[in-house]
């Protein structure tokens, strides 16, 4: 019975995972960096819910509360992700293509970003732990269902749309994608706004269940999220869904036996032995680069 | 020639030592006030920070953003050696002669574990193309902050006791708990009994080990290796086709990195006039994010550069210090509560970082030195 509820409980973490780590596996696809901002777009979309949903009443309409809260979030967030896009990467892009430093120049800028929001949000909301409301009993299965149903919604825009048909063309290859007719600069933008929207989602979700937010909390569930993605093959979006599910029940079977504060170390030595046994990860291709 | 040039070296060596052992006996006479004694020792390690990363970080071109966690190793490390040793030799007050026991052996013991530890974690992540390195280094320092800041196994038990009670996987990782537990959790760590980390290291160790590793690292950028770690950070494939191993290149620089980082820390913890304890939450994200700063202002891949650097963030850090504890900002907290300097520096660095990735990637210096050597001109 225990053995259930930690499953139960898992795949709701894990689908909360999911979500935040389809984020990086989708910038990672289309601009092969990892969105170190990824994780403070998660903390901004928590900061964002909980004044909606206290600006709405709370607990005195929790389910319009709820739905009002993560609609907002997803709305500022995609703003946030395409305004990080357009101030801090885009104009590297056009910079440092092709020189030397094309591959530090992007990492530095996504840290920067990072650090900024953060203490931003340090400034803005102080670095006081505020809780949420408790808006439902039992939050666990609402988690799993909305994690579910975002990652269906998603693999229909991926599959379906022009848009993701864009998007997949870019991780595949940029220049021919452009050569055929592809704005990327639009589908780029495009790219940050969906994953930034999925991370509200998560961000949401996550408080409704754990009921804190604060300036730093963006960094556990960020390297969670990107070990997922590791986990499933980097730039590849089941195998992000598929990382975070099993992050999520690895990390609740570890919580029942008596090491349950090694969460943290445990997912680190997922993120080495993946990258030691199987560096593309579970369902990523290789790619033999040619000269 | 060749042997003019020997003489210039052993002789400028000479002065070095001769000038830091003149330093460590008068400094307390010429720098009455201990906090600038302190700042400018603080200074000299975060040079020798700044320049070790600059190894991976500038000329390598890979991307390390752990380095507090190994700044960290090395002075926990340091400090345990130290204050182990310390007990052996009576407990009697540091003095300059036994510092010559003390220091050395504890350095080395520091720069052993930073390096096996870099070496642990570059294998696996410098294997691969791609931006491993950078998280994996991430999840290290954080992971290692926050197991010593968190640990509670066995609170009662002392490690000598846990460890001769060894008899299997379990007992092991008990074992291994407990030692951890040892260090002193989010207090710190301050000796046994809580005495102190003796301060062995006064400005001799610290400005001749400093000036060390920082020719050490100008050698390695103008020599043979340096070459190839440049050749490699700008086209892997075309240097692995001439022979450059990337894997044992990059490999070995991360380690060199790593020990640099890990003299530092031990430096670090036992610094004379420094607090005699160690802290967890010292060797956090922000540290590494310093560091990051520090090259990356300087100039990526220039040793002169990342000196620059050191010196800037660490007065600025300490003036924010300051600044934060004086009467006038204490006033001002008190009508705006939100007003925290530290905050406000972190996000006008990481602005000016950003700024500067788009305006001028290569940093300040870009690979220039501030002092071109004529050979080294050619050689660039």
């Amino acid at each position: 019975m225990k053995l259930i509820d930690a499953l139960m409980t898992g795949l709701a973490q894990g689908g909360m995972i999911a979500l935040v780590a389809l984020g990086y596996t989708m910038v990672f696809g289309v601009l092969k960096m990892i969105n170190f901002a990824h994780s403070e777009v998660f903390m901004m979309a928590a900061y964002v819910g909980l004044f909606v949903i206290a600006a709405v009443g709370g607990t005195a309409h929790p389910l319009l509360a709820a739905v009002g809260g993560t609609v907002v979030a997803m709305f500022a967030c995609s703003l946030l992700g395409i305004t990080i896009e357009r101030i801090a990467y885009r104009p590297i892009r056009a910079r440092t293509r092709g020189s030397k430093l094309a591959r530090v120049t992007p990492l530095v800028t996504a840290l920067a970003v990072s650090v900024l929001l953060q203490n931003l949000a340090q400034l803005l909301f102080t670095a006081r732990y505020r809780p949420y409301p408790q808006l439902f009993q039992n939050t666990r299965p609402i988690i799993f269902v909305v994690a579910i149903a975002m990652m269906v919604f998603l693999e229909l825009v991926v599959k379906k749309t022009w848009f993701g048909k864009a998007m997949r063309a870019l991780s595949t290859n940029e220049e021919a994608a452009r050569l055929m007719g592809v704005r990327t600069s639009r589908t780029i933008a495009m790219t940050f706004a969906l994953g930034s929207s999925l991370a509200a989602v998560g961000a949401v979700l996550y408080c409704l269940d754990q009921s804190q937010a604060y300036p730093t909390m963006g960094f556990k569930i960020g390297t969670q999220a990107f070990v997922a993605a590791v986990l499933g093959g980097i730039g590849n979006i089941p195998g992000a869904m598929l990382g975070g599910l099993l992050i999520g029940i690895i990390g609740e079977m570890v919580k029942l036996t008596s090491y349950s504060g090694g969460v943290d170390v445990l997912v680190f030595v997922v993120l080495i032995l993946v990258l030691l046994a199987r560096p593309a990860g579970l369902l990523g291709t290789t790619r033999v680069e040619k000269v | 020639m060749a042997g003019r040039t020997w003489i210039r070296t052993i002789v400028l060596a000479l002065l070095v030592a001769a000038v830091s052992l003149a330093l460590d006996m008068k400094l307390a006479d010429i720098l009455t006030d201990g906090s600038l004694r302190q700042l400018l020792m603080l200074t000299a390690c975060n040079v020798l920070v700044a320049v070790s990363l600059n190894v991976i970080n500038g000329m390598a071109g890979q991307f390390s953003i752990g380095h507090a966690g190994f700044i960290g190793l090395g002075a926990y490390t340091a400090a345990v050696v130290a204050s182990q040793l310390h007990v052996k030799l009576g407990s009697h007050a540091p003095t300059l002669a036994a510092s010559f026991i003390v220091v050395p052996i504890a350095l080395l013991a520091a720069a052993v574990v930073a390096g096996a530890f870099g070496f642990l974690l570059g294998l696996p992540s410098l294997r691969l193309k791609g931006d491993y390195l950078a998280i994996v280094t991430l999840g290290f320092a954080e992971i290692f902050r926050l197991l010593i800041a968190t640990a509670t196994v066995g609170v009662q038990d002392t490690p000598a006791q846990a460890w001769s009670a060894v008899r299997g996987p379990g007992t092991f990782f008990h074992a291994l708990g407990v030692s951890i537990t040892a260090l002193g959790g989010q207090n710190g760590y301050a000796g046994p009994g809580d005495q102190g980390v003796p301060l062995y290291a006064g400005p001799f160790w610290i400005l001749t080990i400093v000036t060390l590793m920082v020719v050490l690292a100008w050698r390695i950028k103008f020599s043979g290796w340096g070459r190839a770690l440049r050749a490699l950070r700008e086209d892997e494939i075309a240097s692995a086709a001439v022979g450059v191993d990337p894997t044992r290149y990059k490999v070995t620089s991360f380690v060199l990195a790593a020990v640099g980082a890990g003299v530092a820390g031990g430096l670090l913890a036992m610094m004379r006039d420094g607090t005699p304890s160690v802290q967890p939450d010292t060797f956090n994200f922000q540290a590494s994010f310093d560091a990051i700063t520090m090259v990356i202002l300087g100039g990526s891949g220039s040793v002169t550069g990342a000196m620059l650097g050191g010196v800037f963030v660490t007065l600025s850090i300490k003036a924010i210090e300051y600044g934060q504890g004086s009467s006038f900002v204490q006033d001002l907290r008190r009508h705006a509560e939100w007003l925290d300097l530290n905050a406000l520096r972190m996000i006008l660095y990481s602005a000016l970082l950003i700024a500067l990735m788009i305006l001028r990637p290569e940093g300040l210096l870009g690979e220039r030195e501030l002092f071109q050597k004529k050979r080294g001109a050619k050689a660039s």
